[in-house]
C-alpha cells in the first residue's frame, strides 16, 4: 500500500485529553451535568443526556468544544453501550458548525473513526453516515491528509466490522481526488475489500460498488482504462462469489457497468455484458435470479440501443416467468409491461405471440402472491397495444383475473383499470368489463364490494352521464341497502361524489327522487329510514338550495317525528348540516320558523340523546345566524 | 433506528421498574385487603421458586432406608401376566363396612406417564382413600418397560400407543374380575369408575375408553387427563433429544437420584418424590450405585403414535372429561373449541409443575371427588323449582 | 382461594360476597328493588303524517313500546355534565385507537360505570331496534370489524351478551371502550355479564396478567372485576327475545324469578344466578349435568316450556364458539357468537343479529379484521412430555 501519511490531528486531541484546562467553575457546569449524566447508571438517562450533546457544544463555544467536549466524547466511545455509541455517531455528523467549521472538521474524525469499528451495524452505519456528511465539508487537503489515511486504516485492520464500514467511505473520496494515481491506488484498497476472505466483507463492497461506478459515470472524463480494469476485476470477482448471498449483488454492479459504457458512447463491451447479464438470469442460485428479475427492465433498458441485443432477453426473460421459485415468477411478473415496452418497439410480434402466452400463464399461477403482483401492473399492457389486440389479447385475461379467488388479484385489476379504458374506450369496458365490475358488486366478500365502490367516481368522471346512467345508476342505489353498514356508508359517500361529478340536477332527478319513492314497504324498516336519512344529509352540501328545499328538507322534517330515537337526533344532526349550506339571509324565514322550531322540539324529546343532539344543533344553528 | 431501539429499551426498563414496585405495591395490599389480592397466582409463582433452590443446601435427606414404601400407601401388591409382560400393580380396596349405605363407589383406575411409574398416584391415592374415609378403590400399575413390570420374553419389547391401549385394557379387567368382583359381589353395580391418565397416560386412558367391554364401560363415569396437549406434546418431542442427553442414566445412590428430579422439578414436591422415583431406579451391582429401568431413548421410535389426534379424540369422548393442566391455559385449537363449546371440564393448576397429582395431590383429589361426585349418575338428582309455582 | 379452574369455587366465592355485601351496604339503592315502572311510555304517541311513512311502523312501534320499563328510566344518568361527556368522547377516541386509558382515568370511568349500571335491573329491558352481540374475547380489532359491519354506536343500537375479556390480547382496551361507551350512551348499548366478568376466571384466561402487564399492577383488574358485579345478567328485547350469556336454570321458571335474584356478587359457583352465565342448549331433552363443570344443559322441552311460560319468541345467548357465528337449537334457541378466528387460531366465522322494529331478524357474519402486527401466538414448550 502507498499512501502514506501522518495523522496529526489526532495527536493533538490527544494532548488536550491529556491536559485539559481549568476552566472557571461555572463555565464548567454544563460538561460537568452532561458527564454527569452520561455516568448515570440508567442507560435511559445516558442516552438522553447525549441526544442533547449539541446543546452542550453551542454553551461550550467552538474552542472549548474542540478542546474538551470532543477528547471526551472519544474516551465515550469506546466505554459505553450500543444506544449511545448510536446517538453519538448520528450527532457527530453534525457537529462541524460547533467545532468551528470545515477548517476544524476534521477533529471528529477520530471518535468516529472508533465509532465506525464496532459491532452493533446500526452504530456503524451511522458512524459512517456521519463521515461521509463530514467528507462534503472537507477540503482536498483534508481528504487527502486526514479522510483517506482514516479509510486506509479502517480498510486494512484485522476487524471485518471496520472493513465494512471503509466500504461504505469510498464513495466520499473516489471522485475528490483528481489525481489518477491516487484514485488508482483507492480502487485497489477497495479491490483488496472485494477480495476479503470475509463473507460480510465482500458483501459490503458488492454493495457499495455500484455507486462508485456510477459517481465515475457522472464524471465521465476522469476515469481511466485502469479504472476500469479494477472494475471489471472487480465485477469477475463478484459474479463468481461462491456465497449467493455476495453474487446476487453482481445485478446491481452489472446495471452501473452498463450504464458506465453506455454514458460513454462506448458499445464493444454490450455482448460480452449480456452474456454476463444472461448469465445472472439463468444461475442456479434462486436469489441471484430474484435479483434479475427484480431489476430486469433496468438491466434491459440499458441494452435498448441495440435491439439485436435486447431481443436476446426474450428467451431468459420467459423463463423467468417459468421459475420453479415462486418469488422469481412474483418478481417478474412485475416487470412483465415494462419489458413488453421496451421490446414492442422492435419487435412487437414478439409480445403478442410469446409474452402474452406467458401473462396468460402467470395469470393463473398457483401462488396467489404471483397473480397479485402481475395483477398490480398488467394493465398497463394497454398502452402497448391496438384496441383490436387490447381485446383480443389483454381484456380475456384481465376477465378471467377478475374472476379470481383472491381478492387482492381483482382489486389491484380493478384499481388500475383506467388506462385499459383509455385504449379500448368506454364501450369496449361496458360490454366486457362492467359485467364483471357488477359481479364483482355483489361479491360475498365486503371488502371486495367496497374496493369497486371507491372505484366507481373514478369510472364515472370517464363515462357519459347517460351511460352510468343506464349501467350503473341502479348498482349504485343497491349499495345503500347492502346489509354491511361500511358499505352502505361508502354508498352514501359515493352518492356525494357523483353529485360532484353529475351535477345538482342529476342528483335531483336520478338520486333523490327515486330514493323518496322507495317503497313505504321498505320504510318500515329502521335501518332503511336511517341511511336514506344519511343519503340526503350527504347530498347537502352538494346540491342547490332549491333542491335542499324542496326535496331534502321535506323529508328531514318528516322523519323528526320518527318512533326510533336514533332516526330523531340524527334529524337533529341533519338541521345542523342543512342551515350550514343554505344562504342565512335568503332563508332566514325559513330557518326561524320551520328549522329552528323543529330543533326546539327535539330539545324537549323523552331520550336523553335526542336531547343531546338537538341542543348542539340548535346551538351551531343559532351561532351561524348570528 | 437508534432512537427506536432505544426507546424500546427505555420502555422495558420503565416496565420491569414499573413490575417490580408493583410487586411491592400488591404485597402490601395482599395484607391489608383480607386474603383475596394476596391469593393471586403471580405470588405462588414466585413462592414456588424458592424451595427449589433451597433443597440443595438443604437438611440431610433420609438415609434409604428411612424411604417411605408402597405398603404405606396402599393396600395391595400384585403381578398380572398378559401380552408377555409381568404387570406390577397396586391396589386399595374400599372397607366393606364403610360402603354399606353408599348408592355409588368411586373407584379410580389410573395410568402413568413414560418414564414414571406407578407410584406417581401413591400421595393422591392416600388422599383419595382418607377423604373417602375408605369407601373407594385405586388402582394403579406399572406400564410395560417400567417400574416393577418385567418383559418375560426375550425378543425387542415395543412401546406404541396401542401396546399400552392393550395392557392397560386387561389390567382393568383383571382389576374388575379379579379384585373388585371377589370383594364385593354386590355392591359390583354400585360402582362407579373414573379413569385417570398423567401426561402419556391420559393419552392412554383417552384411547382405552372406546374399547373397554361394555360391562365396564357403562360403570365408567368419566376420563381425567393431567397436563397433557396433543400441540404441545408434539412440539415438546422435538426437544426430547435433548433433555434425554442431560437426563443422567446413573446416580451415586436413590438420595441424588430424589433430589436431582425434586430439582429439576419433576415432581417438586419432594415427600411424593420419596416414594414415586425409586421404582425408577434399580440397584447397579457393578457400580454400587443406582441406575434407570426404564431407557427413555427406547421409546423414540414409538413417540409419533402416543399423542397423534388425541384432542380431538378426547373432546369427542362419549363420557364425562375432565382435563387438569399445569401453569398456562395452552390448548390447542380442537382442545379451545370443544373447552368454548362446552365439550368438557378445564381445570388449570397455575402453580403446579408437570406432575400434577404430586405437586398439588391434595387439589387434584379434590378435584377429582369434584367430578366424580357431579358426573356420577347414581348420585346426581337435578333439584329444580320448576312447576312449583303452579 | 385453592383451585384456579373454570369453574368458580366454594372459598373464593365466600370471601368475595362478604367483600361484595359490604361494599354493597354502602349503596343506598340496592338493585334488585329497583322496579319502580316507569310512568312515560315515551315513543307511542308521536304519530308521524307524512304519506312516504305507511301506518304499518307506527302500529308495530305502538306496540313494541310496552307497559314494562322503558330504556328511559334511566333518565337519571343522563343529567351528566357536559364536561363529562367531553372527557368520555375523548376516551372513547383515544381507545378506539386501541390505546389504554390510564389507571386513574380507568378509575374515574368505572365510578361512573357503577352509577349506571346499579340502577340497571337483572332484567334489563331492550327496546327494538337492536343489534344481538356474543362473545367478543379481548379481540378489540374485531369488535371495530363488528361496529364497521353493524354501524357505529350510537346510530346502531347494541346489545352485547358478555364475555368481553380474556384469552384475546386487547381485553383492557375491549372493556374500557364498551363500558366508555356504555356511559355514554347509557340507553344506546347494553352490556351484560358473561362468565368471564368473574375475579376467578380472569385469573386464569388472561384479563388478570394483561392488567398486570399494561398498568404494572393489579389495580386495574380490580376495578374492572368490581365493576363487573354490577352488569345486568340478563335483558329482555321488547318482551319477546331474552337474552342471557349463557342459558336457563332448573331454578329459573320464570322471568320474574330473574329479578328476584341478588346479582351484585361475584358469579357464585352454583345457583341460579350461575346457571343463566353457564348452561348450554343441549339435544337430549329435560335438564342434564353440564360438561363444562358448572351450569346445566336444557333440552327443547324445557325451553319450549319457558318460552311458552314467559311468552317469548325466543331465546338469544352466546358462550358456545359456533363455527358459522350462529346456530340455532332448539327452534327457539339461538347462539351468537361475535370473536371471529377464536384465540386467532380457531377458524370460525363471527356473527351479530340485527333485530328490527318488527322483530324480523337478520344474522351478519363477518371475519377477522385484517390487522398490523397482532402479535403470533406463542405457547410455551415444556422441557419433557414423559
Amino acid at each position: 500500500m502507498s499512501i502514506a501519511m501522518s495523522n496529526p490531528s489526532t495527536a493533538t486531541t490527544n494532548t488536550a485529553t491529556a491536559t485539559p484546562t481549568l476552566p472557571k467553575e461555572d463555565d464548567l457546569y454544563p460538561l460537568a451535568l452532561l458527564m454527569d449524566e452520561l455516568k448515570h447508571d440508567d442507560i435511559a438517562n445516558r442516552v438522553e443526556a447525549m441526544k442533547k450533546v449539541d446543546t452542550i457544544a453551542i454553551a461550550l463555544g467552538p474552542e472549548r468544544t474542540r478542546d474538551e467536549l470532543i477528547p471526551f466524547l472519544t474516551e465515550v466511545a469506546q466505554d459505553d453501550e450500543d444506544e449511545v455509541f448510536a446517538v453519538l455517531a448520528e450527532k457527530l455528523g453534525s457537529f462541524v458548525p460547533y467545532v468551528g467549521g470545515p477548517k476544524y472538521a476534521t477533529v471528529l474524525l477520530p471518535p468516529l473513526e472508533i465509532l465506525s469499528a464496532t459491532e452493533e451495524t446500526i452504530v456503524r452505519d451511522k458512524a459512517v453516515d456521519s463521515l461521509n456528511s463530514i467528507a462534503q465539508e472537507l477540503s482536498e487537503e483534508q481528504i487527502f491528509h486526514d479522510f483517506v489515511p482514516l479509510i486506509e486504516h479502517l480498510a486494512t485492520t484485522e476487524w471485518f466490522s471496520s472493513k465494512v464500514s471503509a466500504c461504505g467511505l469510498f464513495k466520499s473520496v473516489i471522485v475528490r481526488v483528481k489525481d489518477d494515481k491516487f484514485r488508482k491506488v483507492l480502487l485497489q484498497l477497495f479491490y483488496n475489500l472485494v477480495l476479503d476472505d470475509t463473507p460480510m466483507v465482500r458483501r459490503a463492497a458488492a454493495k457499495n460498488l455500484p455507486t462508485l461506478i456510477d459517481l465515475l459515470t457522472q464524471n465521465i472524463r476522469l476515469s481511466t482504462e485502469d479504472d476500469w480494469e479494477f472494475i471489471s476485476n472487480m465485477f469477475q470477482k463478484i459474479v463468481t462469489d461462491n456465497q449467493d448471498s455476495v453474487k446476487f449483488l453482481a445485478v446491481d454492479v452489472l446495471i452501473s457497468i452498463l450504464k458506465f459504457f453506455n454514458t460513454k458512447k462506448d458499445y464493444t463491451h454490450l455482448p460480452d455484458l449480456l452474456h454476463s447479464a444472461i448469465q445472472l438470469i439463468t444461475d442456479e442460485a434462486w436469489r441471484v435470479r430474484y435479483m434479475a428479475a427484480d431489476r430486469f427492465i433496468q438491466l434491459a433498458t440499458e441494452f435498448v440501443e441495440q435491439p439485436q441485443l435486447l431481443q436476446q432477453f426474450s428467451q431468459p426473460f420467459l423463463s423467468l416467468c417459468e421459475d420453479n421459485e415462486s418469488d422469481v415468477r412474483k418478481a417478474i411478473a412485475k416487470q412483465v409491461p415494462g419489458y413488453s415496452k421496451l421490446i414492442s418497439k422492435s419487435d412487437k410480434t414478439i409480445v403478442l405471440e410469446k409474452i402474452f402466452p406467458a401473462i396468460q400463464t402467470l395469470s393463473m399461477d398457483e401462488n396467489e402472491t404471483v397473480r397479485t403482483s402481475l395483477a398490480s401492473e398488467i394493465t398497463n399492457m394497454a398502452e402497448l397495444l391496438s384496441k383490436q389486440e387490447c381485446i383480443d389479447h389483454l381484456i380475456p385475461i384481465l376477465l378471467n383475473m377478475l374472476k379470481d379467488e383472491c381478492p387482492d388479484v381483482t382489486l389491484n385489476i380493478i384499481s388500475n383499470l383506467e388506462v385499459v379504458n383509455n385504449v379500448v374506450g368506454i364501450d369496449i369496458l361496458s360490454e366486457n368489463l362492467l359485467p364483471a365490475i357488477t359481479d364483482l358488486a355483489i361479491d360475498v366478500n365486503w371488502r371486495v364490494r367496497m374496493a369497486i365502490i371507491k372505484n366507481i367516481p373514478l369510472l364515472a368522471k370517464q363515462l357519459s352521464v347517460q351511460f352510468f346512467q343506464e349501467r350503473l345508476s341502479n348498482l349504485c342505489l343497491s349499495w345503500l341497502w347492502d346489509s354491511v353498514y361500511s358499505i352502505r356508508d361508502a354508498a352514501v359517500e359515493n352518492l356525494t361524489k357523483l353529485t360532484e361529478i353529475f351535477g345538482s340536477d342529476w342528483a335531483r332527478d336520478e338520486i333523490i327522487s327515486r330514493l323518496l319513492k322507495s317503497k313505504s314497504q321498505l320504510l318500515e324498516n329502521f335501518v332503511y329510514r336511517i341511511t336514506l336519512l344519511h343519503a340526503l344529509t350527504g347530498l347537502v352540501p352538494v346540491v342547490d338550495y332549491e333542491v335542499v328545499i324542496d326535496k331534502i328538507l321535506p323529508f328531514v322534517n318528516h322523519l323528526s317525528q320518527d318512533p326510533v330515537p336514533n332516526i330523531r337526533f340524527n334529524v337533529a344532526k341533519s338541521y345542523a348540516m342543512i342551515v350550514e349550506r343554505l344562504d342565512k339571509d335568503k332563508y332566514k324565514d325559513l330557518i326561524d320558523n320551520t328549522i329552528i322550531p323543529k330543533l326546539q322540539e327535539l330539545t324537549e324529546d323523552q331520550d336523553p340523546d335526542v336531547k343531546f343532539f338537538a341542543d348542539k344543533s340548535l346551538k351551531k344553528v343559532k351561532k351561524l345566524m348570528e | 433506528m437508534d432512537l427506536q431501539k432505544s426507546v424500546l429499551l427505555n420502555n422495558l426498563k420503565k416496565a420491569q421498574e414499573l413490575l417490580g414496585t408493583d410487586e411491592n405495591d400488591e404485597y402490601h395490599e395482599g395484607e391489608n385487603e383480607e386474603d383475596f389480592v394476596g391469593d393471586l397466582p403471580s405470588f405462588t409463582n414466585n413462592a414456588k421458586k424458592q424451595p427449589k433452590s433451597s433443597f440443595n443446601s438443604g437438611k440431610n435427606l433420609p438415609s434409604e432406608t428411612a424411604l417411605p414404601q408402597w405398603n404405606d400407601f396402599l393396600q395391595h401388591r400384585n403381578v398380572f401376566t398378559i401380552n408377555n409382560h409381568r404387570f406390577n400393580y397396586f391396589y386399595s380396596l374400599f372397607d366393606t363396612n364403610a360402603i354399606e349405605n353408599c348408592k355409588s363407589i368411586p373407584v379410580f383406575i389410573f395410568h402413568h406417564g413414560a418414564g414414571s411409574s406407578a407410584l406417581t398416584f401413591a400421595m393422591l391415592i392416600k388422599i383419595l382413600q382418607e377423604k373417602y374415609a375408605g369407601a373407594c378403590a385405586c388402582f394403579t400399575f406399572d406400564a410395560r418397560g417400567h417400574g416393577g413390570t418385567q418383559f418375560i420374553d426375550d425378543s425387542v419389547d415395543t412401546y406404541s400407543l396401542n401396546d399400552f391401549v392393550d395392557d392397560f385394557n386387561a389390567n382393568i379387567e383383571n382389576f374388575i374380575d379379579n379384585h373388585l368382583k371377589p370383594c364385593s359381589p354386590a355392591s359390583l353395580e354400585k360402582i362407579s369408575i373414573t379413569l385417570v391418565g398423567h401426561s402419556l397416560g391420559g393419552s392412554i386412558c383417552t384411547n382405552v375408553f372406546p374399547i373397554l367391554k361394555d360391562n365396564i364401560k357403562n360403570k365408567v363415569v368419566g376420563v381425567c387427563m393431567l397436563d397433557i396437549v396433543e400441540e404441545a406434546a408434539i412440539l415438546a418431542l422435538d426437544r426430547m433429544e435433548l433433555f434425554l442427553q442431560t437426563t443422567p442414566f446413573n446416580f451415586n445412590n436413590m438420595k441424588d437420584a430424589i433430589s436431582w428430579h425434586v430439582n429439576r422439578g419433576m415432581p417438586n414436591d419432594k415427600p411424593s418424590a420419596e416414594i414415586s422415583i425409586p421404582p425408577l431406579f434399580k440397584q447397579d451391582i457393578i457400580s454400587g450405585g443406582v441406575s434407570r429401568v426404564t431407557d427413555l431413548s427406547f421409546f423414540t421410535s414409538y413417540w409419533s403414535t402416543w399423542f397423534k389426534g388425541l384432542s380431538s379424540k378426547f373432546v369427542d369422548l362419549k363420557t364425562s372429561k375432565l382435563l387438569i393442566l399445569a401453569g398456562n391455559d395452552n390448548l390447542d385449537k380442537d382442545l379451545i373449541v370443544g373447552q368454548m363449546q362446552g365439550k368438557y371440564q378445564l381445570v388449570i393448576f397455575q402453580e403446579s409443575g408437570h406432575f400434577i397429582q404430586e405437586d398439588n395431590s391434595l387439589k387434584t383429589a379434590i378435584t377429582l371427588m369434584d367430578f366424580m361426585h357431579r358426573n356420577d349418575n347414581k348420585n346426581v338428582v337435578i333439584k329444580t323449582n320448576w312447576g312449583a309455582h303452579k | 382461594m385453592d383451585v384456579d379452574s373454570d369453574i368458580p369455587m366454594h372459598d373464593a366465592i365466600e370471601s368475595q360476597q362478604q367483600q361484595s355485601s359490604s361494599s354493597y351496604n354502602k349503596e343506598s339503592n340496592p338493585p334488585e328493588n329497583n322496579k319502580h315502572v316507569s310512568s312515560s311510555s315515551p315513543i307511542t304517541n308521536s304519530s308521524p303524517s307524512s304519506d312516504i311513512i305507511s301506518n304499518s311502523i307506527k302500529d308495530t312501534v305502538n306496540t313494541s313500546t310496552t307497559h314494562d320499563n322503558t330504556q328511559s328510566n334511566n333518565n337519571n344518568t343522563t343529567s351528566s355534565s357536559s364536561s363529562n361527556i367531553n372527557q368520555l368522547e375523548e376516551w372513547i377516541e383515544h381507545l378506539s385507537k386501541c390505546q389504554i386509558l390510564s389507571e386513574d382515568d380507568v378509575s374515574r370511568l368505572c365510578k361512573m360505570a357503577v352509577d349506571v349500571l346499579q340502577y340497571e335491573q337483572n332484567v334489563q329491558p331492550v327496546n327494538v331496534p337492536v343489534t344481538i352481540c356474543g362473545d367478543v374475547h379481548g379481540q378489540f380489532h374485531d369488535l371495530m370489524e363488528l361496529f364497521q359491519i353493524g354501524g357505529p354506536c350510537p346510530d346502531t343500537n347494541y346489545l352485547f351478551m358478555g364475555d368481553y375479556v380474556d384469552r384475546g390480547y386487547y381485553s383492557v382496551e375491549t372493556v374500557s371502550f364498551l363500558v366508555c361507551m356504555k356511559v355514554r350512551y347509557p340507553n344506546r348499548i347494553t352490556i351484560l355479564r358473561g362468565n368471564h366478568e368473574s375475579r376467578q376466571i380472569t385469573q386464569v384466561y388472561g384479563f388478570y396478567d394483561e392488567c398486570l402487564r399494561k398498568y404494572g399492577s393489579a389495580n386495574v383488574w380490580k376495578m374492572f372485576t368490581d365493576l363487573f358485579d354490577y352488569f345486568p345478567i340478563t335483558a329482555l328485547v321488547d318482551n319477546k327475545i331474552f337474552c342471557l350469556h349463557g342459558g336457563l336454570s332448573p331454578m329459573i321458571e320464570t322471568i320474574d324469578q330473574v329479578r328476584e335474584l341478588n346479582r351484585v356478587q361475584e358469579v357464585p359457583h352454583e345457583g341460579p344466578m350461575c346457571d343463566l352465565l353457564w348452561s348450554d342448549p343441549d339435544d337430549r331433552g329435560g335438564w342434564g349435568i353440564s360438561p363444562r363443570g358448572a351450569g346445566f344443559t336444557f333440552g327443547q322441552d324445557i325451553s319450549e316450556q319457558f318460552n311458552h311460560t314467559n311468552d317469548l319468541n325466543l331465546i338469544a345467548r352466546a358462550h358456545q364458539l359456533v363455527i358459522e357465528g350462529y346456530a340455532w337449537s332448539h327452534q327457539s334457541v339461538v347462539t351468537i357468537f361475535s370473536a371471529p378466528n377464536y384465540c386467532y387460531r380457531c377458524g370460525n366465522q363471527a356473527a351479530i343479529m340485527e333485530v328490527d322494529e318488527n322483530l324480523n331478524r337478520q344474522f351478519l357474519q363477518y371475519d377477522p379484521a385484517v390487522r398490523p402486527g397482532e402479535p403470533t401466538v406463542s405457547r410455551k414448550t415444556p422441557d419433557y412430555f414423559l
